[in-house]
């Protein structure tokens, strides 16, 4: 007989892992994928996911190798990354961006010692990187469907921020009604993966079924929305349906390594970046805030995982 | 009816009892020898009182407790002693099975407490389901400490075991005569037997003994749930009571007792018959009859093994208990010891390298005890370990839930383990 094996407890262990975490939150992303492929051109939106992917790839690889890493840039993390960020990038830039843009990611990831150690979202730090840089590139957006020499268009928050409301009404639909309507079908610019709501929502769906995220980050996140649109004299459901806040609410700002660990710090961190978002929206010079919303709140993390949960049993000592 | 279980973190787990739920306990044969180790118990180990040459009978006692918190150990088998060591005593069976005391059913006496304690701790009695803490202790509170609930664990949450669901359908009326005998001793206003719903049979046999016998005691049907069995989790199930943190049941009046301790104080109380014995589930995919077998203790784990046909496949991991908490075997010498509930040999063991934490929060989620069980983990690797005694390491009841759910296959509770020790070392020290 071989030799036995001893160890410590528990002797099963469930089926769950890094890489079936990784691929459920990439099939969760495939809806918005095909939505993307129909409204923008495969043409377009293929060649600029096949390269973020395959960069962020790539690269993981390169790096875990110069950093003397674990090499496990097949474990999803890594296409993840590239997905999300390719997904949240204008239809049509040049493709040297998704392929700059999905190093930075990873080596942002990897300059903090790789998976599970870096406080920021990875596919937001290749985006903001991208943003800062080549902000003409990285704001030129296009019509559903338009032909191939289209001119670029203005995202329907661009169009609320300068234009007013009025106008973005008589442009979508003509009613408030059609406005949301046209809103949540998708039929706006904006970046590739975010503007079909319900593929967003479907992945939603598929994400909480597989016991992937919880509720709490993105609800609160969404209330938080609501709510400050109320106070900033905004339409809250416009505010919801348009830009990247849901997409970035439940494929983003639910990322396990930087958002929280605790159910109620989950909830403060998902207000905040309503909050945030919502700030950056109505006094920024940008139409946009999910990416830097998320981005400060994660600086955040590490404070709010100072708190600690109350054991069970847990009985507060009485003063003397 | 809604079942009752605990209120945080726990996991539903495959429960793998199947293939032995329906399998009725088998007396196994005697083996040629057997070896009984002096410490099967929480506290100091027995003292030998043989010597190699003796002739022992079953039931003699071959150890000597030392002091309260320690309890004797007996010959299970008839024969000589062929070794004793600082372990263990080797004993070499004579195939005549004389008994050193016949048990047989005396006439019911009432006892006085002292002696009724006594008597158990004599018979060398644990607790069974694995925990291994003398019986008598449990039996005893402090003066000025009021039991008003007792229950009786029929949970067995472990996956695989399923000699505690054999014992309750097979020997339903021990069971009962072990209440009487703890009630007499503690005297609770409510006794419960606690079950999980997957044993439905025996839930409704004993429900129905309950009710033609005319007794105060309510059978509960508890959700599928791990750990629903450990003690504080099943207290909270049950009475909605929570043992504060550092403290025992006994302060919140309840005692909590294994059905198969509760078996072995019906024989020796009323039988007079010594731990010398008790039932095991052989299980998992490397076993050729997967049974439930009461088997002499000491008996080596070699000859469960080849009364069970052998192994159809080979064996990465023998496991003594469930396979959440138990304890694995280097070799088939081992002996089965009273806190042993079952001998699971699987074939297939997840041995996935240890990844990086994903700060996932499955851990905390899952942890019964409500700890944050990653952060013990780093406070474990910088060795922090004031910081860990402050996240409450100690309370941690070693369920094992935290690297079962793992994703990145980190075996938090070996961390969480080492913590511990060094907590405790540094509370002796101080």
């Amino acid at each position: 007989m071989k030799e036995l094996i001893i160890s410590v407890s528990p002797h099963i262990k469930s089926n769950i892992n890094v890489k079936f975490l990784m691929n459920s939150v990439i099939i969760a992303l495939i809806p918005s994928l095909i939505a993307a492929v129909v409204i923008f051109g495969y043409q377009f939106v293929l060649p600029i996911i096949l390269i973020s992917v395959s960069t962020a790839i790539l690269s993981e690889a390169l790096f875990q190798k110069i950093f003397g890493l674990k090499i496990t840039f097949l474990d999803g993390s890594a296409a993840l990354t590239g997905l999300l960020l390719g997904l949240c990038l204008p239809p049509r830039v040049p493709l040297w961006i998704p392929f700059v843009g999905s190093i930075f990611a990873i080596f942002s990831k990897q300059v903090f010692g790789g998976l599970g150690q870096n406080i920021f979202n990875p596919a937001l730090m290749g985006r903001a990187f991208l943003l800062l840089s080549w902000p003409e590139i990285m704001t030129k957006w296009y019509a559903p469907f338009s032909s191939a020499n289209a001119v670029s268009t203005a995202t329907p928050l661009n169009i609320y921020k300068f234009e007013g409301l009025e106008k973005l009404i008589s442009l979508f639909g003509g009613n408030i009604g059609g406005t949301y309507k046209y809103l949540f079908l998708g039929l706006r610019g904006g970046s590739i993966g975010e503007v079909f709501i319900p593929a967003i929502i479907v992945g939603l769906i598929f994400l909480f079924s597989k016991g992937v995220i919880t509720w709490h980050i993105p609800v609160s996140y969404i209330i938080s929305v609501v709510l400050f649109s109320f106070l900033f004299g905004l339409d809250p459901i416009i505010m919801i349906l348009c830009g990247g806040i849901l997409f970035g609410a439940f494929f983003m700002a639910t990322d396990y390594v930087t958002s929280p660990l605790l159910d109620s710090s989950k909830l403060v961190y998902g207000f905040g970046i309503g909050f945030l978002n919502m700030i950056i929206r109505k006094f920024g010079g940008m139409p946009e805030g999910v990416t830097f919303a998320i981005l400060i709140m994660n600086m955040l993390v590490p404070l709010l995982d100072k708190q600690m949960k109350k054991p069970f049993g847990f009985v507060k000592e009485k003063k003397i | 009816m809604k079942l009752l279980t605990f209120k945080q973190g726990g996991l539903h787990l495959q429960g793998l009892k199947e293939k032995t739920a329906n399998i009725p306990i088998e007396n196994m044969s005697d083996p040629p020898f057997v070896v009984i180790p002096l410490s099967q118990h929480t506290g100091l180990p027995a003292k030998p009182i043989v010597k190699v040459g003796d002739a022992v009978k079953i039931g003699q006692k071959i150890g000597e407790a030392q002091g309260d918190f320690s309890v004797p150990i007996h010959a299970s088998i008839s024969g000589e002693i062929i070794e004793v060591t600082n372990y263990a005593i080797k004993i070499k069976n004579d195939y005549l099975s004389e008994w050193f005391i016949e048990p047989k059913r005396e006439e019911k006496t009432l006892f006085e407490k002292g002696k009724i304690l006594k008597e158990i701790k004599e018979a060398g009695i644990v607790g069974l389901g694995g925990a291994c803490f003398p019986t008598h202790l449990k039996l005893n509170p402090p003066s000025g400490v009021n039991i008003d609930t007792l229950i009786i664990n029929g949970a067995e949450c472990e996956p695989y075991l399923t000699c505690d669901h054999r014992l309750m359908l097979e020997e339903s009326e021990l069971i009962f005569d072990g209440i009487e005998i703890i009630v007499r001793l503690l005297n609770p206003q409510k006794i419960y037997i606690c079950i999980e719903e997957n044993k439905k049979d025996a839930i409704l046999k004993l429900e129905k003994l309950v009710e033609q016998r005319g007794l105060k005691i309510k059978v509960i049907s508890l959700k599928e749930k791990y750990p629903q069995g450990a003690e504080k989790q099943l207290i909270y199930a049950t009475t909605h009571k929570i043992v504060p943190i550092g403290k025992l049941p006994f302060d919140v009046g309840v005692v909590v007792h294994n059905v198969g301790t509760t078996v072995a104080i019906a024989w020796a109380i009323n039988l007079k018959k010594p731990l010398i014995e008790r039932v095991i589930t052989v299980s998992g995919d490397c076993i050729a009859k997967e049974k439930n077998l009461r088997v002499k203790i000491g008996t080596p784990l070699e000859e469960v093994i080849k009364f069970c046909g052998g192994f159809v496949k080979e064996p990465q991991k023998i496991i003594f208990g469930g396979p959440m908490m138990g304890i694995t075997q280097k070799s088939l010498d081992a002996p089965i010891v009273k806190g042993t509930s079952g001998v699971i040999a699987l074939s297939r063991i997840d041995l996935s390298e240890e990844g990086n934490c994903i700060k996932c929060g499955r851990c905390v989620r899952n942890c019964p005890m409500g700890l944050m069980p990653l952060k013990l983990v780093e406070f474990s690797k910088n060795n922090e370990f004031d910081n860990a005694e402050r996240y409450f390491a100690t309370s941690c009841i070693e369920c094992g839930l935290c690297s079962y759910g793992c994703p990145a296959k980190i075996n938090l509770v070996s961390y969480i383990k080492n913590v511990k020790i060094e907590i405790n070392r540094k509370r002796k020290t101080k």
